[in-house]
């Protein structure tokens, strides 16, 4: 029996052990879907990481200003006025011979004027509770879609890498990117 | 263009690679185990561990077959090596030359034999026999090279021929 006899052989054998030990059709899918997969947690990854911080944020800045956001009610107006009367008025009462002086050192420099003003130049409308609000009301006019279609549609329609960042940049090129970014938290 | 559009993680290009060397994968990972669903899981996580390093492969180094035939074959070796089995080592070059006589293949004891020899003997084999890969080619797989990898095939053959003439002594 000569070389290429025994070659011929051996190729046989490889091949019908070979095809005992091919994979049953269907795992090209789970390669592309875990390849692609991976793809996108790592895109999501940057937003998850500054939108928690960005959350955190949101959180504080809620807790310490309740009210910043909320338009004072009628009622609330003059009860400013009220409590809080002109500075130089209460000055002159408690010490009497040098008014102007010990005004202008306080060291504390309330300013009910400038309270009063802000008050004045609240818009007429309630304004939406937070920035989110506004992003969902904006979304909605323009795309008529929530933002979990929008993301949805975009995750659809975008394959690679390359097409997710670009979507990212053109469909919310108006958004604060770390509020966008609390958004795909929410949404993962 | 596959390549690039691989690097883009673009579907298409996926899907023609593993519609191209789905077989060569296959071929090597099942080459070293004796379980097809340990071969299916082997071969997903061949294409998609070089999937996910595709960046680092360069066109100037090898092939792209190749180079898919070397991550199938480490993540196989890697397998093994959880399971607490020790591939064989190369010691081909620490060996004197065999002899020129070819040993004798005999074709009904064959298969038996295949699965009675190393995991990566058989990777060996199926690179060069069945993959129609050049020495340099599987050498680049193996992480050998080729005047070694030359004189390991025929030690494999031999030991294979010793195998088969033990199964028909039993018989």
């Amino acid at each position: 029996m000569n070389s290429n006899e025994n070659n011929d052989m051996l190729r046989a054998a490889l091949q019908r052990r070979a095809e005992r030990m091919a994979p049953a059709k269907g795992w090209e899918q789970r390669v592309i879907a875990e390849t692609t997969g991976r793809q996108r947690r790592r895109w999501l990854k940057w937003p998850a990481i500054s939108g928690a911080a960005a959350a955190v944020a949101a959180i504080v800045i809620a807790l310490l200003t309740p009210n910043a956001s909320e338009p004072p009610t009628p009622e609330q107006q003059p009860v400013i006025a009220m409590t809080e009367p002109p500075r130089p008025i209460a000055v002159a009462q408690n010490k009497g011979a040098a008014p102007q002086k010990e005004s202008a050192e306080a060291p504390e420099a309330p300013a009910p004027r400038r309270r009063v003003a802000a008050t004045k130049e609240l818009p007429e409308e309630p304004a939406p509770s937070t920035q989110i609000d506004v992003i969902i009301n904006e979304l909605e006019i323009e795309e008529s879609m929530t933002v979990e279609q929008e993301l949805a549609a975009l995750f659809a329609m975008a394959e690679t890498e390359t097409e997710i960042f670009s979507a990212f940049a053109t469909s919310f090129d108006d958004i604060d990117p770390i509020i966008f970014s609390t958004y795909i938290i929410e949404l993962q | 263009m596959l390549i690039a559009g691989l690097r883009r993680g673009d579907r298409r290009a996926l899907s023609e690679a593993l519609s191209r060397y789905g077989r060569l994968v296959s071929s090597v990972v099942g080459a070293m185990t004796s379980d097809p669903r340990d071969a299916e899981e082997l071969t997903q996580d061949a294409f998609i561990r070089a999937f996910g390093a595709i960046k680092s492969f360069d066109s100037n180094e090898s092939a792209l077959s190749t180079w898919l035939a070397r991550i199938a074959y480490n993540a196989a070796v890697d397998h093994l090596r959880r399971r607490g089995v020790r591939p064989a080592e190369d010691v081909s070059d620490t060996l004197p030359e065999p002899a020129t006589e070819e040993p004798e293949l005999l074709p009904e004891l064959l298969d038996e034999a295949l699965e009675r020899i190393d995991a990566t003997e058989r990777a060996a084999l199926q690179l060069v026999y069945f993959d129609g890969m050049s020495l340099d080619e599987a050498a680049y797989v193996l992480d050998t090279n080729a005047n070694a990898l030359s004189t390991r095939l025929y030690r494999i053959r031999t030991k294979l021929a010793r195998i088969i003439n033990e199964l028909k002594r039993k018989q």
